[in-house]
């Protein structure tokens, strides 16, 4: 079904009854670019954007701000009302978005976006010998307190293990083990002790930041794999992690 | 007026780090449908907010 851009700032404003709403939602899940097209078309995005761009991290907005215009309110109807609104709302959409508590990213989320900075000549150069990856495997293991089976990622196929890095994620270990697929791209297991009491969660593939992942968490620890793009497929290396790390 | 703590975490991921809605859905593992619901929700509410702003802001300056 195809859907005007009127029809599109109709549902996006509320306007459209119920029907014809879910009529909208239910094309937008195979249809990426009618998701596209809502996303450049919702009028709420750039005020959204302007409250954030004036209201400091930490310490919320006292003063009006002085009026702005808004990029996607010129039009007419309600939503130039909405645009003039905008200007002198600031305050009070900040409040409502509770601007000063922005969203906070799970481990899996903030271990993506890392993951996505990493390009061929990040790894190209890493020191991966045997003394090297002895040491870091070392380190890696005492802080998650198991093994990280390491025998079974060197003979991952397709895939050149790199290094095994420590880092942390709200105090918990959290580990990342870098490889590099048979062109040279980044590809990573990550590795986080969550504590006993975390639940245990099936397999959830999806694209984050840009790249295809699948995580999973088992008896106090979760993990994820990375591939090197959003259309990587972790088929292969996902049947052999999974069932070594159960535990 | 606050948004529901589901409302302004979508709409944070949305609006202001710019996640597509499968993006959302897949980070919050939640179907797309329910973060479009969500966003419309939330839209109402920001909707209603600004408009009452903007009347009070009229009726202050005596227009």
């Amino acid at each position: 079904m195809k859907f005007s851009d009127e029809t599109l700032l109709a549902y996006l404003e509320g306007s459209l009854d119920e029907v014809e709403a879910r009529a909208v939602e239910d094309a937008v899940v195979d249809d990426p670019v009618l998701e596209t097209r809502l996303m450049t078309l919702d009028p709420f995005v750039p005020v959204v954007q302007q409250v954030f761009e004036q209201v400091p991290a930490a310490v919320p907005q006292v003063d009006l701000p002085e009026p702005q215009p808004v990029r996607a309110a010129t039009g007419t109807g309600p939503w130039r009302l909405l645009g003039v609104a905008a200007s002198v709302a600031v305050i009070a959409v900040s409040a409502t978005v509770w601007a000063t508590r922005p969203a906070e990213l799970g481990w899996a989320q903030q271990a993506a976006i890392y993951q996505s900075l990493y390009v061929p000549d990040t790894i190209a150069s890493l020191d991966r010998s045997a003394p090297n990856l002895d040491m870091q495997f070392a380190q890696a293991e005492a802080q998650l307190g198991r093994s990280l089976n390491r025998e079974v990622l060197e003979a991952l196929p397709g895939l050149d293990l790199k290094r095994a890095q420590v880092l942390s994620f709200k105090g918990k270990p959290l580990i990342q083990i870098v490889f590099a697929n048979a062109q040279g791209q980044p590809f990573a297991f990550c590795v986080i002790r969550q504590g006993d009491a975390a639940p245990n969660k099936d397999v959830n593939q999806a694209v984050l930041s840009g790249l295809a992942t699948a995580t999973w968490a088992q008896d106090g620890y979760g993990y994820m794999l990375l591939g090197s793009d959003a259309q990587t497929d972790l088929g292969d290396e996902l049947t052999v992690l999974r069932d070594v790390f159960t535990g | 007026m606050e948004l529901p703590e589901a409302q302004r975490e979508t709409v944070m991921l949305v609006f202001v780090e710019g996640y597509s809605y499968r993006e959302a859905a897949a980070m919050l593992d939640v179907p797309i449908g329910t973060i479009m619901s969500r966003l419309s929700n939330a839209r109402q509410k920001l909707k209603t907010v600004m408009q009452h702003d903007k009347t009070d802001t009229v009726r202050r300056s005596g227009k």
